[in-house]
């Protein structure tokens, strides 16, 4: 079901924060982007811009270019250009780097040969002021062998590089799971070897974050049950475990509970995990279910967390003796509006205009004058855009926060499953195909999405029984949600337009998962999916999210913050069909 | 629907005129490779052409340019999504009392043995595509179903398909079996050397500023950042050239025509107005 190995963790929870954060004696300035640019297109592939703190030597390890902030403009540009030049060139893959690693004066030669090597390798690239300002010697060797193997024999002179170019940091680059080892696991493992390199390095500092990552690799089998252990109880698979954790507020001595509590916040999650469990218990597996690893998107790091997040799918409960919280908006006035989206052309004939003429249609005509009848001259064939061609899915998320009540004692839980269900009506009415999750989380270990109907399962009792008989609980890992809904979209092979709605309060938020670094996952969580041509519609029903944090959230696509369902239907049209457009755009 | 007509009538040879000119008029089109030559035969073996690259590499440059060295005449459609069978091939029309046949430019070009052109042709419909199927194979004949006519193809009749496999779908590609009648060419960006003979030879854009542009869109065109689908193609960098010429900045030309006109993302356009800046600042 899961391989332990891909996903670290130890009985003494890792503090993500640490992990990943940037060191703090960096910035990235944006006036830099320019040079982050430059930097990518000379590297071929995506770059970042940091500042150092002052008196400290540039450098690079792979994802990112640190400078020195005492650079001149011109100096800036031609430091990041020759980094980056470095990295095209190959110099900085992992076996020459592991080679000269414990080798600080093999290092210092090996750069000053590969320098000018790289710069002249990506000359015809490069601003020509630049060029001329890169002090290049006559002599440059052909391959990185050479200049490898020059620099490892001492007896062979080697001017060195002038000292504002930088200097080369084999382990920075290594630990930034460089080029050469861009295979997640692969880097993993390496960045946990040069740790251990490092305790006896001078050089370089063994920061705390380094350190965690090191212990989450010495003990990859308890970090094993830790996963499983949780997993069994979450997902109610463990004999008794379940039980144990309802009488036992505290979350427990073992298994999930225990490992959230050791993060600090334990008192939220485990008081949700525990909601689940009950509720598990009325929950079926599915025959064959399996689960799903979606990676997360690390703004901080710049790169995606590979096989960060669990995700399963499973078929939601049916309550069929309930009612929904009442709304004030009737399907009528939804279904005219979601009339006109998503539809492709279709000829039709007989028409009183047109661009062609409807030919059996005239004959009729000119007879039926011929013979004195008059007719409407309804003679013409042309084109509309009547033809149904969607496939929608919708994400409802029905975590804990979404039970809130609001002023008029309805909750953002009821108005959004609410909505929802009249949606999926509407379209399934119109003959599109159409899917509706529910989804909540508890850590990255275990994101859910309830499956409230399939795009195969037609509308009935059934399918409304399961809409009334969720309940709000657990937390919001929107990204991961997202990306899985939207793979399910993306098997649908049917039809041009594939549509994502997503009911969310929009607080993004989980174990380990908040504030910007849950909004820039969402937002890249989105594109992709946009990238994908899955075009995306967020709503947000009555929520408190603050305008401003939607915008980061839900900025790049589409999105309608309104107060009441009521709202809804006026604006969903244009919101609809002004995301088709622009995926149609990405695409 | 957008239609034109363009190069001589069969009557003149536009090829003498072009052997005299030569020396006092510009090149029109700067060959890179052996395309004219490939291009050539195709005419002559009667096979239909496949221009596949991504936007503004000189694709319908090159077409034109052909047009004019085999003096035919060329009719361009431009493709989309409503272009019907009767679009290309004719419809009637009411004239007061009467119906009234009109030709479609497939009809007309058949007519003329010209180069027929259909530009981005992905976007059109694959049910309208398919009237070119009995004209691109052995059978070289146009069926108008509503006159009850089938028109025979002059071998100097041609048809070339373009397309840019860089921003379709999945979703939308040609049929099988309408690739399967064509010979197909690659076109991408112009090596440096040629796109510099475009720059100074056809635009009279000065030596220095088009070194700039050339390495400029060098990078530009390895860059992979995301929001931005479409690169500094071969003709974002005559635009530039010929704002410049107009008395602006090269930085703000560049910025006009290459950052803001590629991307509606601010980060994007930001990081190349940055990018763009060193190379063309000051
Ligand atoms: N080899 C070339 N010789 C002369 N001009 C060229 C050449 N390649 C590109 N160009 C220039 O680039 C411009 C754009 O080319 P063109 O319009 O043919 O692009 P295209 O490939 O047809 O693009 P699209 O797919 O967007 O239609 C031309 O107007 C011309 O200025
Ligand atoms: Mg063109």
């Amino acid at each position: 079901m899961i391989e332990p190995s891909d996903s670290p963790a130890s009985s003494e929870a890792p503090n993500w924060r640490q992990l990943f954060t940037l060191r703090e004696d960096s910035v990235e300035p944006s006036s830099l982007s320019g040079l982050a640019f430059l930097a990518s297109g000379i590297a071929g592939r995506q770059l970042r811009i940091y500042l150092l703190a002052p008196a400290q030597p540039s450098y690079t390890d792979g994802q990112t270019i640190f400078l020195n902030p005492e650079l001149s403009t011109t100096q800036r540009t031609a430091v990041a250009a020759a980094h980056a030049a470095l990295i095209d060139a190959g110099s900085l893959d992992s076996q020459c780097i592991r080679a000269i690693s414990l080798r600080p004066a093999v290092a210092a030669r090996f750069f000053s040969m590969e320098l000018p090597r790289a710069v002249r390798g990506c000359e015809s690239l490069l601003p020509q002021a630049l060029v001329t300002n890169l002090p290049l010697p006559e002599n440059i060797c052909g391959s990185v062998e050479e200049s490898l193997a020059r620099a490892k024999d001492h007896r062979h002179k080697v001017k060195p590089t002038e000292s504002w170019l930088g200097v080369l940091r084999p382990r920075r680059m290594l630990r930034g799971a460089g080029p050469g080892s861009a295979n997640a696991v692969a880097g993993k493992l390496d960045s946990f070897r040069i740790n251990q390199l490092e305790e006896h390095d001078e050089d370089e500092d063994l920061d705390t974050s380094s350190a965690k990552v090191m212990k989450l690799f010495s003990s990859p089998l308890a970090s094993a049950n830790w996963l499983t252990d949780m997993l069994q109880q979450i997902l109610g698979m463990g004999r008794g475990g379940a039980g144990e954790e309802e009488n036992d507020g505290s979350g427990g001595a073992h298994g999930g509970g225990s490992a959230h509590q050791a993060s600090g916040e334990n008192l939220e999650i485990t008081d949700s995990s525990l909601q689940m469990n009950t509720m598990d218990e009325r929950l079926p597996l599915l025959p064959q279910q399996t689960d799903w690893k979606y990676p997360e998107w690390h703004a901080g790091k710049g790169r995606y967390l590979p096989d960060w997040v669990n995700v399963n799918e499973i078929e939601a409960p049916a309550e069929p003796d309930q009612r929904l919280e009442p709304c004030d908006v009737s399907m009528h006035t939804l279904a005219q509006q979601l009339f006109k989206v998503g539809v492709e052309f279709e000829n039709h004939r007989r028409q009183p205009t047109g661009d062609d003429i409807d030919v059996d249609a005239l004959v009729e005509h000119l007879v039926d004058r011929a013979t004195g009848h008059t007719h409407e001259e309804n003679i013409y064939c042309n084109s509309q855009r009547t033809r149904r061609d969607l496939s929608a899915a919708m994400l409802v998320d029905i975590s804990r926060s979404t039970g809130d009540r609001l002023a008029d004692g309805k909750t953002i839980f009821g108005q959004q499953v609410h909505a929802a269900r009249l949606i999926s009506r509407a379209l399934s009415y119109f003959g599109d195909r159409v899917a509706v999750y529910a989804f909540h989380s508890w850590g990255r270990g275990i994101t859910r999405l309830l499956r409230i109907k399939g795009f195969d399962e037609a509308e009935g009792a059934l399918i409304d029984g399961r809409f009334t008989g969720l309940q709000p609980s657990g937390l919001t890992r929107l990204g991961a949600a997202i990306r899985h809904a939207s793979f399910r979209l993306q098997q649908e092979k049917y039809h041009t337009h594939r549509l994502l709605m997503v009911f969310t309060d929009g607080f993004a938020y989980d174990d380990e998962y908040e504030g910007r670094h849950a909004e820039a996952d969402v937002a890249k969580a989105l594109s992709e999916a946009r990238e994908r041509g899955v075009a995306c519609v967020c709503i947000s029903i009555g929520s408190e999210q603050r305008d401003d944090n939607l915008e980061r959230t839900f900025g790049t696509s589409t999105y309608l913050h309104c107060q009441k369902v009521r709202d809804l239907p006026a604006r969903l049209q244009r919101l609809i069909n002004t995301a088709l457009r622009v995926t149609e755009k990405t695409r | 629907m957008c239609l034109f007509i363009e190069g001589a009538s069969t009557g003149i040879d536009p090829h003498s005129l072009h052997e005299q000119l030569a020396g006092m008029i510009k090149p029109y089109y700067i060959p890179v490779g052996k395309e004219e030559a490939f291009f050539t035969a195709a005419y002559k073996q009667q096979l239909s052409v496949l221009l596949k690259g991504p936007t503004g590499v000189g694709k319908s440059r090159f077409v034109e340019h052909m047009a004019q060295q085999l003096g035919r005449p060329l009719i361009t459609v431009a493709c989309h999504e409503d272009l019907t069978a009767a679009d290309l091939v004719g419809r009637y029309i009411l004239k007061g009392n009467e119906t009234v046949w009109q030709d479609g430019p497939l009809t007309q070009a058949v007519k003329q043995g010209a180069i027929c052109y259909l530009d981005e042709v992905v976007e059109a419909r694959s049910d309208t595509v398919v009237v070119l199927h009995p004209l691109t194979d052995h059978r070289r004949e146009l069926n108008i179903e509503r006159l009850g006519e089938c028109l025979k193809a002059p071998p100097e009749f041609m048809v070339v398909l373009s397309y840019n496999p860089g921003y379709q779908t999945l979703l939308k590609d040609l049929k099988a079996s309408t690739r399967q009648r064509m010979v197909a060419m690659d076109f991408d960006f112009p090596p440096a050397q040629v796109e510099k003979r475009i720059l100074e030879e056809i635009y009279d854009i000065g030596p220095e500023l088009t070194d700039k542009l050339v390495r400029l869109a060098a990078v530009m065109r390895r860059l992979d950042a995301p929001g931005l689908s479409e690169v500094a193609s071969t003709r974002a960098l005559v635009a530039t050239g010929k704002l410049v010429r107009e008395g602006m900045s090269p930085r703000d030309a560049g910025v006009a025509a290459m950052a803001s006109a590629l991307s509606d993302d601010p980060e994007v356009i930001q990081g190349l107005t940055g990018l763009i800046e060193e190379y063309l600042g000051d």
